[in-house]
């Protein structure tokens, strides 16, 4: 099974790596609520990803996955540059918006991508994050290996015993075969995990 | 859809923030003397609708569609698990892909998470069926669209008709394709394990 790892570069070593991940998530906090909240020219926007850029090369994250993640934002840009073309406005302010979102994009990307995933629970532990919360988190990230890994036996199945195109109908039946297999999953691991003296703690 | 940092002006971003931590806050109160049997059930369930939104499929037009899977976790779970689950769901995304920023967490929570999980919910138990079931998602996608054009207007970012044809036009294909998928799993569920229809709805 292939494996795609979400937070692939977590794993390296480098000088941003080992900063404490206190001080990284208030460090992104602060720059996402500086770039949301006021007004900057592109200048100083393109100093900032500049400035991002060269950091992210410290931490060894390769240039292309974060040019890549940059196609998320790409509708939002296509639907706020046409109304600006019907304006007839300035087509900075597109400019502007582009480079504020992947500017703060950027920065949580190598935030995530240099912090390991049970660190960063760690840490918005310590910031008093509700455990309840916190606990559904660890969950999603546990189970979205195991459920991908599923997911992939499932398509391996279908693929194997028919030669037609997969239809909506066998998607959805898919989908709740998985549902189903969430359940009993889940089910097992609750009991596992109650034989192990958990009570509801993190 | 979800919206990206860098395109709300803050007020938007604040009173939308505002609404979505009220709700955590009540659904969290809600869920507090949970039974422990039913964490590691909404960390699987999270799980899932996690996975389930990777699930990206073509439509028309070189546009990628994924399912959100809000109502059918209301209708499994009750409106304020429901809530809590696609806040961690839409936390993670925003985390691992930059599906949708941090600071604008709260609107995209708003659209996605509030709308589908209570009008899903009420609706259903107006009229418990999975044709309901069906109509609710169909409308809380159409919703959730017309209120993220609605953010995007007043934060001056876009034209009303350009957000409004672009954002209701693709919704309606996702709110068709969602709501055949939702009718399907459901009827698949119910013949083959209809025990997991009767979880008790918080």
């Amino acid at each position: 099974m292939k494996h795609n790892f979400i937070d692939k570069y977590s794993n390296l070593s480098s000088p941003i790596h080992k900063i404490n991940t206190k001080l990284k998530l208030i460090v992104f906090l602060a720059i996402a609520v500086f770039i949301s909240l006021f007004k900057l020219e592109n200048k100083i926007l393109l100093i900032i990803l500049m400035f991002l850029i060269f950091i992210s090369q410290i931490a060894k994250i390769p240039i292309l996955f974060l040019l890549l993640r940059m196609f998320v934002i790409l509708p939002f840009i296509f639907l706020v540059s046409v109304s600006y073309l019907i304006n007839k406005q300035n087509f900075s302010v597109v400019l502007n918006v582009l480079l504020k979102s992947y500017t703060v994009i950027l920065s949580l990307l190598i935030f995530i991508q240099t912090t390991k995933f049970n660190k960063l629970i760690n840490t918005l532990k310590n910031f008093g994050f509700p455990k309840f919360l916190l606990l559904l988190l660890s969950f999603i990230y546990r189970y979205f290996f195991v459920l991908t890994d599923e997911i992939e036996k499932l398509m391996f199945a279908v693929k194997l015993k028919q030669q037609k195109k997969v239809s909506v109908k066998i998607i959805s039946q898919l989908l709740g075969i998985l549902l189903l297999k969430s359940y009993n999953r889940a089910e097992r691991i609750n009991k596992a995990m109650l034989l192990r003296g958990w009570d509801g703690d993190l | 859809m979800h919206i990206p940092d860098g395109f709300l002006e803050p007020k938007i971003l604040v009173s939308t923030n505002v609404i979505s931590f009220a709700v955590i806050i009540l659904s969290l109160k809600k869920l507090r003397n949970v039974d422990v049997n039913r964490i590691p059930l909404m960390g699987v369930l999270a799980s899932f609708v996690f996975v389930l939104q990777l699930f990206a499929f073509p439509v028309i037009g070189g546009t990628s569609v994924h399912l959100e899977g809000v109502v059918l976790t209301a209708v499994l779970l009750g409106p304020f698990s429901s809530s809590l689950i696609v806040f961690c769901v839409l936390l993670m995304q925003a985390l691992l892909f930059q599906h949708g920023g941090i600071l604008s967490l709260g609107a995209n929570f708003l659209n996605i998470g509030i709308v589908g999980s209570f009008l899903g919910y009420f609706l259903w138990r107006l009229k418990p069926t999975k044709i309901f079931v069906s109509l609710a998602t169909f409308a809380s996608i159409i919703i959730s669209a017309v209120l993220c054009c609605v953010e995007l207007y007043f934060s001056k970012k876009i034209v009303l008709s350009v957000g409004f044809s672009a954002m209701i036009f693709s919704h309606l294909i996702v709110g068709i394709i969602e709501s055949i998928f939702v009718y399907i799993i459901l009827s698949f569920i119910e013949k083959l394990s209809p025990n997991i229809l009767q979880f008790e709805k918080i």
